[in-house]
């Protein structure tokens, strides 16, 4: 019982082992036997120029990629329509299904070749290699029986030793072991001859099972060893393992269990080596797969890096516009400052200039005030004193110095109230039309006393009829003004006249009346004179220092007549006298 | 010729009695010196007032203006008046201008100035300007008053109590009862400016009143006025008569 139990199991191994064999037989016969047919096909190939999927097709036979001979044939199935060439490509379309493992179709490309195939022994042989994996024992057997061993021209196609071989099997299979132990033994010795070892440890395996089978324990257990010595040296690990296997399972049913184990153990180390085989390949699917997935991490870390630098080059891109903006900004506010400055600067000179004239204006007011109100504050004692020591005689002349002290003081308030005015803008101005005369005669008329005291002739030669459009309040502060001066600057028995205009009777504008005011007091020198017409608001000194005045006058002059549309022009001499020339316009612009 | 009436609205004593002084030199008529709004109110309605001289600020306040504006809205109350102030401030002025003020004095003043401001605000009022200081004027006429400059001053004349006109080149005698006054003015603006339902153009250098006529001798061609003056009749002029309904 135990020993059928261990008989079904070798049968098994050596069923494997069997058609192991065979398939590696057919591998091997590509290298041999196939290359007459592929001479042959070549042939046809070269002549024909247009069968050049074919020579393609041979190639890739030769190399064994079997899936681009069935494009190219399929490919040639098209053009191709001679049934001789047709053979052929059917022929190697049914060698590469075999190879494939696709029986069914294998058959079908096999049975459309024809009988009269030059080649017809090899496609027999392959049929029946197919028959024999499906395990069709009878029909294999019928196929490969009917080869003609006896034509020498059939073994050029196929190996003699593999139709043995094969044959054998099939008789094994069968169960007719004096056969299959005949055509194995003519296998042995026709491989013999080929130093084909893998064949042989095949055979070798197989005729062992042969006699196992009959129970022929020791002819079998020398073909064991045969075939494991043989596997030792040539065999592939498959076969290693098997003939270890076989081994361990004699070696057990010998009861020898110490050679049995070390059987058993070289077969599990067989084993273990293909597994090791798998698991470097495993090992080397997880390297390759690590190396994806550092590959994949180098691209993502790329794509970050390219991402980062995209976003470094925006933050970039952002901070040069951003720094072209506060450029731009900052250029335009510098200028805008710049000008700005410039503007500020101008009114700040401006500023100073005013600042200073009024200064100046102070301290010689201040000044010029305080001396007059002083003369007027001792000519007031005097008086006192005259009355307390009743001297009135002498009262009259004292009387009319303080009246001229006053005067004085008051008209240079006066003046300085306007020119305040003046500066602020303020004040009534109007112009219309009026008779100069009238108002020189209204300014003359409060001078009378002073102009009797100082013996001082006064003319006024204006004819009634000039008129000037003018603000007559502000005249009236220039006509006064001369007056004071002409006055000031006149010793007594000096005359002093105002007459119309002639200095520029030849060019006179039409709309331009001139007069002259003009005494013959003291005159002044030319610088004086300059500074009193320079545009500078800038005060002058006094040429006579004793005389009580700030030159503020002069200036209020000029400015007023400026204010009216007129022009101020003076000629003086010193100690001849002096000309005031006044031009100011008759009419309002455009009328008249 | 009477003297122009006056009436001072001024509240500074001081100020006022200079303005009295120079007037009364000047020959007009002060019927009044007024303090304040009311009483320059009171005064005006009280008399016969020409022309009217007021400070800006009374009592500290612009009342002036508000006196002035009165005088203005009133229609026949409006009268020629002089703004009196020391004040230069444009505020004031600009606030002044709006009563359509017809002559300012500034303080100080001089008789002269006075005198101008009256005179500048009487030609302004009647819209006869440039009139007495020309060399070939010296007449405003009014409805009810010719307003005549003699010798530094202003008289005037009820334009009621005239005669007879009689022009002599650039010169009118107007005779006025007994009296006779010799004043420069135009021809044109004479007749252009009287009532012409008054008075009549009779002869090229004659004009009577024709209230004033007493007795037509058509024989002599004459007018005898009632002041028993003669007027004769110009030839070119005796259609005139031919209004005056005639008692034959």
């Amino acid at each position: 019982m135990c020993r059928l139990n261990q008989l079904i199991n070798l049968i098994k191994v050596s069923l494997f082992g069997t058609l192991f064999l065979i398939s590696s037989t057919l591998m091997a016969k590509r290298d041999e036997s196939n290359l007459f047919i592929d001479l042959k096909a070549g042939e046809l190939a070269k002549n024909d120029p247009n069968l050049v999927f074919l020579s393609k097709t041979i190639v890739f036979a030769r190399n064994e990629k079997w899936d681009s001979v069935l494009v190219n044939t399929q490919q040639l199935l098209q053009q191709v329509k001679d049934p001789k060439i047709l053979d052929f490509i059917h022929y190697y379309r049914g060698e590469a299904f075999h190879k494939k493992g696709i029986f069914k179709y294998a058959l079908e490309e096999f049975n459309f070749i024809r009988k009269g195939f030059d080649f017809y022994t090899m496609v027999q042989f392959n049929k029946a290699g197919i028959f024999l994996s499906e395990e069709k024992y009878n029909r294999a057997l019928s196929i490969f029986v009917r080869i003609d061993t006896t034509n020498q021209n059939h073994f050029k196609m196929i190996r003699v030793d593999a139709l043995f071989h094969n044959i054998g099997v099939c008789y094994l299979h069968l169960g007719n072991y004096p056969e299959a132990e005949k055509y194995f033994l003519n296998a042995i010795q026709k491989i013999a001859g080929r130093r084909d070892y893998v064949s042989l440890i095949s055979s070798y395996m197989d005729l062992a099972n042969v006699y196992y089978e009959q129970y022929q324990d020791e002819k079998a257990i020398v073909y064991f060893e045969k075939a494991y010595l043989l596997s030792k040296k040539y065999g592939s690990v498959e076969m290693k393992q098997n003939a270890a296997l076989n081994m361990a399972v004699i070696e057990e049913n010998r009861k020898r269990f110490d050679a049995a184990l070390n059987y058993r153990k070289e077969y599990e180390n067989w084993v273990d080596s293909l597994s090791d085989q798998n698991k470097i390949y495993e090992v080397a699917q997880i390297e390759k797969r690590l190396a994806l997935a550092h590959k994949q991490q180098r691209v993502e870390l790329l794509e970050t890096e390219n991402k980062l630098k995209q976003a470094e080059l925006t933050t970039y891109l952002i901070a040069a516009l951003l720094l072209a903006a506060i450029v731009i900004f900052g250029t335009y506010f510098y200028r805008q400052n710049i000008l700005r400055s410039r503007v500020i600067l101008h009114q700040k000179q401006e500023l100073d200039l005013l600042n200073a004239t009024k200064d100046q204006l102070f301290s010689i007011v201040s000044h010029d005030l305080r001396s007059s109100v002083h003369a007027l504050s001792a000519s007031n004692s005097k008086l006192k004193d005259k009355v307390e020591k009743q001297e009135y005689s002498s009262l009259e002349n004292q009387l009319e110095e303080n009246s001229v002290i006053a005067t004085n003081t008051y008209n240079m308030l006066d003046n300085l109230l306007n020119w305040a005015l003046l500066q602020t803008e303020g004040g009534y101005f109007k112009q219309e039309e009026h008779r100069l005369s009238m108002l020189i005669d209204q300014v003359a008329f409060n001078f009378k006393g002073v102009l009797n005291q100082k013996e001082l002739s006064f003319e006024n030669l204006i004819p009634k009829s000039v008129k000037v459009f003018a603000d007559p309040e502000s005249l009236k502060i220039v006509l006064r003004n001369f007056m004071d001066n002409s006055i000031k600057f006149s010793n007594p028995g000096a005359s002093i006249r105002v007459s119309p205009g002639s200095y520029r009777d030849e060019n006179e504008n039409e709309n331009e009346v001139s007069f002259i005011w003009e005494d013959t007091g003291k005159g002044m020198s030319e610088d004086t004179r300059l500074k009193l017409l320079s545009d500078s608001p800038q005060l002058t000194k006094k040429d006579h220092e004793k005389e009580i005045g700030s030159g503020l006058g002069m200036n209020l002059c000029k400015a007023m007549l400026v204010k009216n549309g007129g022009t101020l022009d003076i000629w003086s001499r010193q100690n001849e006298g002096t000309k005031m020339i006044v031009t100011l316009k008759k009419a309002a612009d455009g009328k008249d | 010729m009477e003297k122009i009436k006056i009436l001072i609205v001024e509240d500074t004593v001081a100020e006022s009695d200079k303005l009295i002084d120079t007037l009364t030199e000047s020959q007009f008529d002060i019927v009044g010196v007024a303090r304040s709004h009311q009483e320059a109110l009171q005064l005006f309605y009280a008399n016969k007032v020409d022309i009217v001289v007021i400070d800006i600020f009374l009592n500290g306040v612009p009342e002036g203006i508000t006196f002035a504006e009165t005088l203005n809205n009133v229609p026949k109350s409006a009268r020629p008046f002089v703004f009196l102030t020391s004040s230069t401030d444009r505020s004031i002025f600009e606030r002044a201008k709006l009563t359509k003020p017809y002559s300012f004095l500034l303080k100080p003043f001089n008789p002269l100035e006075v005198l101008y401001a009256l005179e500048m605000a009487i030609e302004k009022f009647y819209d006869q300007p440039d009139t007495f200081q020309s060399d070939e004027e010296d007449t405003i006429i009014s409805s009810e008053f010719l307003f005549i400059k003699k010798k530094g001053s202003l008289k005037k004349v009820a334009v009621s109590d005239i005669v007879n006109i009689e022009v002599e080149e650039r010169y009118c005698s107007i005779f006025v009862g007994s009296e006779k006054f010799v004043i420069q003015i135009s021809l044109t603006k004479v007749i252009n400016l009287l009532d012409p339902a008054k008075f009549y153009r009779v002869h090229r250098n004659h004009i009577v009143n024709a209230h004033e006529i007493e007795e037509i001798q058509p024989s002599d061609a004459l007018l005898v006025m009632s002041n028993k003056s003669l007027v004769p009749i110009g030839d070119h002029y005796k259609e005139v008569l031919n209004q005056f309904n005639i008692i034959k």
